[in-house]
C-alpha cells in the first residue's frame, strides 16, 4: 500500500515539475554557495569557488594547528610584515590586493583576533593590526571578559540566571582551539537555512495532496468502502507522508553537503564553530553544528508537512493544504517582524530552519531554575508535535464522511 | 448473507433524504429505480460505511455494519455513480492498489487482477493509464475493482450511465454473469437495465420505498391501464395535458400515443400491456420527464 501512494504522489504532472524544481533549487544553490569562496592569487587577481578552495585550503592548513598564544603571536607578526611591505603601501588596488593575498592563510586567525578586540556588537577590520604580543595571548580569557562587559552593561535583559549560563558555557569551552580550513563548512552553513527553506516548501506540495486528492479525483467511495480504508490504508498514506518528507529531506540534504563539501573541501569539521561564530555560547564543532542546524530543519519541515497533510484532510483541497507550509514557515517570519514580542518569536515554528541564528545568538528560555537555549528546546517540542498530531490526522480521515 | 435496513433514515439539515427505510435483502440481484434525488445514492452510500445514518440501522447477519467495519467492507464490492480514480496509474496498478487496500495479499491480488482483467475485456488496456480509458473501458475497470475481492456484497450506483448502447448492453451482461451467489443491489434511472436483469425491484421516491417486487408484481401492481391510439397531431398537445403519455411516435397517419389511464382515452383506443416503463412513469411521471410528464 505505501508504495502505491508513493506511487500516487509521483506519478502527478505537477509533482514531476516539483522535482524537476527542487533539482534546480539544489543546482543553483550549491552554485551560490561554492561561489562562497573567494581567493586571490599572488598577483590579486580573484576567483571563487571549486579552484578557490582548493588553493584558499592550502593556504590556511599551512597554518593548520592549536591555536596557542605563540600561534597568535606569529600571526600578528606575520600580519605586521605583510602591513609594512611595499605592497600594502601602495596605492594600487592591484598591489593591495597581492598584499592581501599574503594574509588567506592566517585570514581565520586574525579573524578571531579582531573578534575579541572588537567591541561586543562591532567587528573591527584593524584591530589585528593594533594589538600587542602581549595582549593578543589574551584572546581567549578576553571572548570572555568581553562577555561578562556587556552582562554587566546593561544594555541586555538577561536574568541573573542567563547571565550565569552564558558564562559557564564560554569558561567551558575548551581551548586552544584547532585550526585549520573550514571555508566548506562555513560556506555550508551559512546558505544552509534557505536551502531546507526551499525543501520544506517543495516537500508541503508533494505532501499536501495526499490526503485531499482522494477527494478531488472522487477516488474517496472506493477508498473509504474498502477492508482497510478506514484504518491500515490511511495509516500506509501518513507513512507516504512521513517516507516522502524525510526521504527527499535527507536525500537532498545529503546531495547539498556532498556537492559543497566535495567542491569546497571539508576539513575543518572538527574544528570549534567559534572560528567562525566567535560569540556562539554553543560549544559545539562545525559538524556537530550542521548535525544541529539539519535536525533542527528537518523537524521544521517534517512539522509543516504534517500540518499540511491535516489541512488537506479536513479541508479536502490540495490548493488550501499547499499554502500552510507557506503560512507556517514564511508568514510567522514576517509575523515575527512586525509584532513586539521577541520572546515569543523565538517559539515560531520557522526558528527551526533558523538554527544557524540561533547558534550565532544568544537564545535562552527559563524553564523553571534551569536555562537551556531556544534550539535544544524547539527542536524536541516541534517533534514531539508532530508525533501528536499523526494520530489527529489519522482520526481526522477516518471519521471522513462521503455526501 | 442477510442484509437489513431498520427505520434507516438520512438527514441533510432539513432535508430528508433517506425516510425510515424498513427493507430486508438476500442473494439476488435487487434494482434501486427512482428518479434523481429519490435518495438512491444516499441509501447506497450508506450500504457502503460512506455515510452514518441519522437514524436507524444497517444490519448484515445480525450485527451493525458500522460496528462490523472493516469486517464488513471486506464483504463489499462498490462502483460508485461518479467512479472516480487515480488518473496517472495504469489499469493494472490501479487494480492492484485497490486490491491492496481491501487488504488482499498480494500474491492473491495478482492473481485476482489476472483474472479480471480478461474478463471485463482490459486486456489490450492493462497498461494503458486509467485516464486514457474510454467510458465503457473506465466503468469496465470500475466493475474489475468492486469484484477484485469476490464480494458477498456488490453494490452498484448507476453502473451504466454515459454508455453508449452497446456498452450498456455489454456491461449489464457482464453483472448479470457476475451476479451469481452473492446480493447485488444496482441503482438506476434507466429502466430497462432493471427489468433485464434485477430479481427484485424497488421503487423509491422522495426517500420512502413506494413498491418492491418482482417486474411482473410492479406491473401489476399499477391499477392504471395502458391504452395506444393515434391521434392527430394538434391534438397531441391536449393529450399531453389531460394524460401521462408514456410514449409518443410520430407517423404519416398523425402520432402513435402510449397513455396511462383509467379510462380509454378515445373509442378506437386499444388496450396494451404494461411495462416498467410505464409504471415508472406512473409513479414519477411529475418528475421523470419534461414538465408535461411525458417521457
Amino acid at each position: 500500500m505505501l508504495q502505491f501512494e508513493i506511487k500516487k504522489v509521483f506519478s502527478k504532472f505537477k509533482n514531476k515539475i516539483a522535482m524537476f524544481l527542487l533539482l534546480i533549487i539544489l543546482i543553483a544553490t550549491s552554485i551560490l554557495t561554492m561561489n562562497r569562496v573567494e581567493y586571490l592569487d599572488a598577483d590579486g587577481n580573484a576567483s571563487s569557488g571549486i579552484t578557490a578552495a582548493k588553493n584558499l585550503s592550502a593556504e590556511q592548513n599551512k597554518w593548520a594547528g592549536y591555536l596557542t598564544e605563540d600561534v597568535f603571536v606569529n600571526v600578528i607578526k606575520e600580519k605586521a610584515q605583510i602591513n609594512n611591505s611595499k605592497e600594502a603601501l601602495s596605492d594600487d588596488i592591484q598591489e593591495q590586493n597581492k598584499a592581501y593575498a599574503k594574509t588567506q592563510g592566517i585570514s581565520g586567525i586574525t579573524g578571531l583576533i579582531n573578534n575579541a578586540f572588537s567591541d561586543w556588537r562591532d567587528y573591527n577590520y584593524f584591530a589585528v593590526n593594533n594589538v600587542s604580543e602581549e595582549e593578543v595571548k589574551q584572546v581567549y580569557k578576553k571572548r570572555i571578559s568581553s562577555l561578562k562587559e556587556y552582562l554587566n552593561s546593561g544594555e541586555e535583559t538577561f536574568t541573573d540566571a542567563q547571565k550565569d549560563f552564558l558564562i559557564q558555557r564560554y569558561e567551558d569551552l575548551k581551548t586552544p582551539f584547532y585550526y585549520e580550513y573550514t571555508e566548506g563548512w562555513s560556506a555550508l552553513l551559512q546558505n544552509i537555512s534557505t536551502f531546507i527553506l526551499m525543501l520544506a516548501l517543495v516537500i508541503g506540495f508533494f505532501v499536501s495532496g495526499i490526503f485531499s486528492e482522494e477527494f478531488q479525483t472522487k477516488a474517496d467511495s472506493i477508498f473509504f468502502s474498502t477492508k482497510l480504508g478506514r484504518n491500515k490504508a490511511i495509516v500506509s498514506k501518513v507513512g507516504a507522508g512521513l517516507v516522502i518528507t524525510t526521504v527527499l529531506y535527507v536525500v537532498f540534504m545529503l546531495l547539498y553537503t556532498a556537492i559543497v563539501l566535495l567542491a569546497l573541501g571539508a576539513d575543518g569539521a572538527d574544528c570549534p564553530i567559534q572560528l567562525d561564530l566567535w560569540r556562539s555560547a554553543y560549544n559545539i564543532t562545525f559538524f556537530q553544528a550542521y548535525l544541529l542546524i539539519v535536525a533542527g530543519g528537518y523537524v521544521g519541515t517534517l512539522f509543516a508537512a504534517v500540518i499540511s497533510m491535516i489541512v488537506s484532510a479536513t479541508a479536502r483541497s490540495t490548493a488550501t493544504a499547499v499554502i500552510v507550509p507557506f503560512m507556517i514557515l514564511c508568514a510567522f517570519p514576517f509575523l515575527s517582524r512586525i509584532i513586539t514580542l521577541p520572546g515569543i518569536c523565538s517559539f515560531f515554528p520557522d526558528q527551526l530552519l533558523e538554527v544557524y541564528l540561533s547558534i550565532k545568538d544568544f537564545e535562552l528560555v527559563e524553564l523553571g531554575q534551569r536555562v537551556m537555549s531556544v534550539v535544544t528546546i524547539i527542536i524536541p517540542v516541534y517533534m514531539a508535535a508532530c508525533l501528536l498530531l499523526l494520530p489527529i490526522l489519522y482520526r481526522v480521515y477516518k471519521k471522513s464522511q462521503i455526501k | 448473507m442477510k442484509l437489513e435496513l431498520n427505520n434507516l433514515t438520512k438527514k441533510f439539515g432539513d432535508f430528508t433524504a433517506v425516510d425510515h427505510m424498513n427493507l430486508a435483502m438476500s442473494s439476488g440481484v435487487y434494482g434501486l429505480l427512482g428518479v434523481n434525488g429519490a435518495g438512491k445514492t444516499t441509501l447506497m452510500r450508506m450500504l457502503c460505511t460512506l455515510l452514518k445514518p441519522t437514524s436507524g440501522s444497517i444490519v448484515c447477519n445480525g450485527k451493525d455494519i458500522l460496528k462490523m467495519d472493516g469486517e464488513y467492507r471486506k464483504l463489499l464490492g462498490y462502483l460508485p455513480q461518479d467512479f472516480g480514480f487515480y488518473p496517472e496509474f495504469t489499469v493494472q496498478d490501479y487494480l492492484l492498489y485497490i486490491a491492496a487496500i481491501k487488504g488482499l495479499r498480494p500474491a492473491v491480488a495478482k492473481r485476482r487482477v489476472k483474472e479480471l482483467i480478461p474478463q471485463v475485456g482490459l486486456t489490450k488496456a492493462a497498461g494503458k493509464k486509467m485516464k486514457k480509458l474510454s467510458g465503457g473501458m473506465k466503468r469496465r475497470a470500475g466493475i474489475a475493482q468492486a469484484m477484485l475481492n469476490d464480494p458477498k456484497i456488490l453494490i452498484l450506483d448507476e453502473p451504466t450511465a454515459g454508455l453508449d448502447p452497446n456498452e450498456r448492453i455489454r456491461f449489464r451482461n457482464l453483472i448479470s454473469e457476475l451476479s451469481e451467489e452473492r446480493l447485488v443491489l444496482l441503482s438506476t434511472h434507466i429502466v430497462s437495465d432493471i427489468e433485464y436483469i434485477a430479481n427484485e425491484i424497488w421503487l423509491m421516491k422522495d426517500g420512502k420505498l413506494m413498491h418492491n417486487g418482482t417486474a411482473d408484481e410492479i406491473i401489476n401492481s399499477m391499477p392504471e391501464t395502458v391504452w395506444e391510439c393515434l391521434v392527430e397531431k394538434n391534438m397531441v398537445s391536449d393529450f399531453i395535458k389531460k394524460y401521462k403519455i408514456s410514449n409518443m411516435k410520430t407517423e404519416p397517419q398523425g402520432v402513435n400515443l402510449r397513455i396511462i389511464s383509467q379510462e380509454k382515452p378515445l373509442p378506437n383506443a386499444k388496450r396494451t400491456e404494461a411495462s416498467l416503463e410505464d409504471v415508472f412513469l406512473y409513479y414519477f411521471g411529475e418528475k421523470a420527464g419534461d414538465e408535461n410528464a411525458a417521457i
